[in-house]
């Protein structure tokens, strides 16, 4: 009884301690998408027909110059797949130091390839069963990949050094909770690869609102 | 202007209408179909030439259309990968090409890193420079654009010429840059005949002002080239065509624009042609047609000649026919010509003069029977059938002793007695102009102021007589014929007219007046002349005559008393 307490106290304290930072949340104001996709006259020869991508986001992040970011969301493998002709999802947001996969849900052959600085990879043609290796990003930036087939698939991969990122949702609402109390900047990149900035502060325990527009 | 003139005028000028006009027309012919022949000329020459460069613009046509697929190229170019160039020979078969460049997508001209460069065209510094500007225009545009540009290795060599397409590197709406690529345009083929043959056109390119083509002689090469540029001017026409001379020999050319609508500066394909070998065709025709017409005109004028003749000369001999007929021959000597209307013109002629013959003859025959102006009076028509009343004077004279001279002669002896004394007679008749009525035998009756006017009438007829008179004493010397001859004259009011039936008449006259005038000849002795008192009175007082006892004449009711003039 004496160590459930000690543990539930514990706990308690630790969550305590979690819930001492602050959060971020608002809305972006987004802009028109990239090409849309599949345009007239586009017919490439596929299999089974091209199904339209998942809806563009944008990505907000907060980040600070100088600090030295803590490692909380490099731990899980990102998963990129194509299916139905597409990358989903189209845009994503990784920390530096995560791996990504891309595997092939359809039943044609695929291609995987970049060309953005620092990195140049190429995957190489594969079918659904094969397993390309897995691909770190370590250096932040935004990363253009590429279908070599099938010449309307994108995908944004946002390498960022900050682990304080996050999507926002179709209307453009985002949150992102465990923001250490500080004053940040605070930057989007909205579906036309164009950024927009703003300054923040972060409160402990408190939710600081944000407009975030061109 | 002699007919023969006129004919040789309208000749001339005919013959030299109809060569001024075939030979126009014969120009304008040749003209236009030489220059339908050079259009088609320069079309069969465009299209060999196109055919020629065919392989290879199918071949950047295929290439430019992977292009637009390739995806790694687009993403290479958008990262600003330095790799581009491997990826872009990777991607295609470059190697089809001289050169391949990348552009950025501001249109700046990526040049190739070393290791790419030997696939990406090898060209020293200095080339490179030149190349990069006149690449310039090839930033990324909405298609692909065609251009030609020109590298000179080496100064002693011709300027190469090159064949630029440049396309934009893009995906979807997003272009990231652009590919050239270059490839050497085959050069002209020389003419068969380094000269103007007309059946070929020499082929040269324009460019910036320049004409480019090896096997484009020189020395015209510089004015074509500045021709053109003055057509071409800034707005760059599809076509243009001119027509020049430089050094005497004539020179058309016609030029295609190759890329119109291209951000390049323009390119044209010229094909010049000689119009030396036409020129002087056509000289050779007008020279053939002008001497054609030359001598027509002789030949046409000798033929008008002759054939002029054949009219001029019967005709000249018919007006000096007409003289001779007015000089009194009715049968003149006439040449009729060869052709049917100058002989029925003669023939026609022949019988005018046999008319006029005739009737001559008629007024001859109507002379000698008739007084002379009687004659003429009755032709005019002025003496109608039925007489008139007129003041006249009449004078009868007759020979003494007449019969008694014709018997025992031969009469043809008397005739022509009688014949030379009335011969001579009627001149004096004559100039007193008096009328010889009539011959009665040895008797003549003359009129005086019949059948025209004479006022005086009776003075004249006294003269007359008296003249008479005188030429008979004349004739009796001269023909050892003694003749005697009496007059008697009378004047006053007689009917005087055509006597007779109206196709046979005589012209006369009748009255008391004429019958005293014979009646007094009978009474007159040989060279006697006996008036009557109204002669008498129509003569001057000092006229010198006996009054006669009063006469009983036959026919007159009261003695009549006459004169008798005294000589």
């Amino acid at each position: 009884m004496r160590s459930f307490t000690l543990i539930s106290f514990l706990l308690l304290t630790l969550s305590r301690m979690a819930l001492a930072d602050g959060s971020v949340s608002g809305v972006v104001v987004l802009d028109s998408q990239r090409p849309p996709d599949v345009p007239a006259g586009y017919r490439p020869l596929t299999v089974k027909p091209i199904q339209s991508e998942d809806p563009t986001p944008a990505i907000v992040w907060v980040e600070k110059k100088g600090m030295a970011y803590p490692k909380l969301r490099t731990g899980k493998a990102v998963s990129i797949p194509q299916r139905g002709y597409q990358f989903r999802p189209a845009v994503l947001a990784v920390q530096t130091g995560t791996a990504v996969a891309f595997p092939n849900m359809d039943d044609e052959f695929h291609h995987v390839c970049t060309y953005s600085k620092p990195y140049l990879f190429d995957l190489g043609h594969y079918r659904k069963d094969q397993t390309p290796e897995k691909l770190m990003f370590d250096k932040p930036g935004l990363v253009k990949i590429y279908c070599e087939i099938h010449k309307h698939m994108r995908c944004r991969l946002l390498v960022l050094e900050t682990p304080w990122f996050a999507q926002t949702d179709s209307r453009g609402g985002f949150k992102i909770n465990g923001i250490p109390t500080g004053e940040y900047e605070i930057k989007a990149m909205l579906p036309s690869e164009k950024q927009v900035k703003s300054t923040v502060v972060i409160f402990d325990g408190k939710t600081t609102q944000v407009q975030l527009s061109r | 202007m002699t007919f023969r003139a006129r004919l040789q005028q309208a000749i001339i000028g005919l013959v030299a209408a109809a060569t001024g006009g075939s030979l126009f027309i014969a120009q304008r012919q040749n003209d236009a179909s030489h220059r339908g022949m050079l259009a088609e000329l320069f079309d069969q020459q465009f299209s060999s030439f196109r055919r020629d460069q065919q392989r290879d613009i199918e071949l950047t046509e295929k290439n430019v259309l992977r292009l637009s697929e390739s995806v790694r190229l687009f993403a290479a170019l958008e990262a600003g990968f330095e790799g581009s160039y491997q990826v872009a020979k990777n991607e295609l078969r470059l190697d089809d090409f001289d050169f391949y460049r990348l552009l950025d997508s501001t249109g700046q001209l990526l040049d190739p890193p070393s290791g790419s460069r030997a696939d990406a065209g090898l060209f020293a510094p200095s080339i490179q420079d030149r190349l990069k500007q006149q690449l310039e225009p090839a930033k990324p545009q909405e298609t692909t654009s065609a251009g030609y540009i020109t590298i000179q290795y080496d100064d002693s060599e011709p300027a190469r010429i090159y064949r630029v397409l440049s396309a934009p590197i893009r995906n979807f709406d997003t272009t990231v840059g652009a590919l050239v690529f270059g490839q050497e345009m085959q050069d002209f083929e020389k003419a068969e005949d380094a000269k103007y043959e007309m059946g070929r056109g020499m082929q040269a390119l324009w460019l910036d002002g320049r004409l480019m083509g090896s096997t484009f002689p020189p020395e015209i090469a510089g004015d074509v080239g500045s021709e053109l540029s003055a057509d071409i001017g800034k707005e760059r026409p599809l076509n243009v065509g001119r027509m020049l001379r430089i050094g005497g020999v004539g020179y058309r050319y016609m030029a295609h624009c190759l890329n119109p609508t291209s951000p390049f500066p323009p390119a044209y394909y010229v094909s010049i042609v000689s119009l030396a070998g036409f020129e002087s065709q056509q000289r050779t025709l007008i020279f053939k047609i002008v001497a054609l017409g030359v001598l027509a005109i002789l030949l046409a004028s000798f033929v008008g000649f002759i054939f002029a003749k054949q009219i001029t000369q019967p005709i000249r001999s018919l007006v000096s026919a007409t003289h001779d007929i007015q000089q009194g021959n009715f049968q003149p000597a006439i040449t009729p010509g060869p052709t049917l209307e100058m002989r029925h013109l003669a023939d026609a002629f022949q019988d005018m003069a046999a008319g006029l013959a005739l009737k001559d003859r008629y007024h001859s025959v109507l002379s000698m029977v008739a007084d002379q102006r009687v004659a003429e009076q009755l032709m005019a028509g002025k003496i109608p059938l039925g007489g008139e009343l007129r003041d006249v004077t009449i004078i009868f004279c007759d020979i003494r002793g007449y019969t008694a001279l014709s018997a025992g002669r031969d009469p043809r002896e008397v005739i022509e007695l009688l014949n030379k004394h009335m011969s001579a007679l009627t001149r004096v008749v004559y100039r007193h102009h008096g009328v010889i009525n009539q011959f009665a035998g040895d008797a003549i009756m003359i009129l005086f102021g019949a059948p025209m006017d004479n006022p005086t009438h009776a003075a004249d007829a006294v003269l007359c007589a008296q003249e008479m008179l005188a030429e008979r004493e004349r004739l009796n010397e001269l023909t050892h014929e003694p003749l005697g001859i009496g007059f008697g004259i009378a004047t006053g009011k007689v009917v005087a007219g055509c006597l007779g039936a109206e196709n046979r008449a005589d012209y006369t006259a009748v009255g008391d007046r004429v019958n005293l005038a014979a009646r007094l000849c009978s009474v007159a002795a040989a060279g006697e002349i006996v008036i009557d008192d109204q002669t008498r009175a129509a003569l001057p007082e000092s006229t010198p005559s006996t009054p006669t006892e009063p006469l009983r004449l036959k026919g007159f009711s009261e003695p009549i008393i006459a004169h008798r003039l005294q000589v």
